[in-house]
């Protein structure tokens, strides 16, 4: 065996830091963790109230007025959406939805620079 | 022991290693995918050592080849699923290992020592020939990494996986002819280099 081959076989071996599994594992979990899915099972019983509530306003017999007519669904839903809009009027609803969108956008960006940055 | 004995012993071992080792790694594989992360514990485990090794060659540098096998090991994890089974895991694994840190010392190259250096380790303390020669060992090992890339990365692989020019194809993806000529190409260079040097020093110390 030649000179160079005697020198680059009979490399000493360097072992690893004694963290170091641990470091590589860290990161691993690390890239299976990723963002907390919605939680979907605890939402849906609220979901479907919703669905049930909007079903329910369309679909159920509409009461009889004073003059003997029955309500259509439609002009009790539009009654409804008028009433609707002047609760948002009257407490600033429209104002607490456009804050809350905005922390949201804050917190949605600056998470994503971090994970940048890692 | 002599030095090729001792060479044909240790690679033998390490094929018996790679037996035993082949069924446990296709089975934390398997639980891997099947979603129980802490199995690929047991690969980092097995492999860390010759995955930081490895690395350690390409770059010279500690710090650096634990940082490089690390992301080496978490690239593998991403990929786990595109080991397709018809090459054992270790030779898939240092595929990847091998194109990452290639692609990785392109970018911010290993600190290297001119040949001159290498010169200069040899004839600076004759009085203590061991120590001289430890040095100059070293010196030649990195002095691989003053070699164009290509050739370099024959040299590097060839020898890590004890003058197994197969394996060393297999790691770097490339036919086993190709590897040969640039092996040749790249320990001829090296030693022409190594040899006017040597010859340079000595003229210029006298």
């Amino acid at each position: 065996m030649e000179y160079l081959d005697r020198v680059l076989t009979a490399e000493e071996e360097i072992v690893p830091s004694a963290g170091f599994t641990q470091a590589v594992m860290d990161s691993v979990r690390r890239e299976t963790s990723g963002p907390i899915p919605f939680p979907w099972k605890r939402a849906l019983p609220g979901l479907l109230l919703v669905v049930l509530v909007l079903v329910a306003l369309v679909f159920v017999p509409a009461p009889i007025n004073s003059s003997g007519q029955t309500e259509l669904p439609t002009m009790q839903l539009a009654a409804m959406l008028t009433a609707l809009l002047e609760t948002i009027r009257r407490f600033y609803v429209n104002w607490l939805l456009g804050s809350l969108l905005l922390a949201w956008a804050c917190v949605n960006l600056s998470a994503r620079l971090a994970s940048l940055r890692s | 022991m002599q030095p090729a004995l001792q060479l044909t012993r240790s690679y033998l071992l390490r094929r018996v290693e790679l037996r035993v080792s082949a069924s446990e790694d296709e089975a934390d594989v398997e639980k891997v995918l099947a979603g129980e992360v802490s199995a690929f514990e047991s690969i980092v485990r097995r492999w860390q050592g010759p995955l930081v090794n490895l690395a350690y060659r390409f770059c010279r540098d500690r710090s650096r080849a634990e940082e490089m096998a690390q992301d080496a090991f978490l690239r593998a994890y991403r990929g786990l699923g595109q080991w397709r089974k018809d090459a054992a895991f270790s030779t898939w694994l240092f595929a990847v290992a091998t194109n990452l840190y290639r692609s990785q010392l392109r970018r911010i190259p290993a600190q290297t020592i001119s040949i001159e250096d290498v010169a200069r380790v040899q004839v600076s303390s004759p009085a203590d020939g061991c120590l001289a020669e430890v040095d100059r060992d070293h010196a030649v090992r990195k002095a691989v990494l003053t070699l164009p890339a290509k050739y370099r990365e024959a040299v590097i692989l060839f020898y890590f996986h004890d003058m197994d020019i197969a394996a060393a194809a297999r790691s770097l993806a490339l036919p086993e002819g190709t590897v040969k000529a640039r092996l040749s190409r790249g320990r001829e260079m090296l030693r022409q280099k190594l040899q006017q040097q040597f010859r340079m020093s000595r003229w210029r110390e006298a």
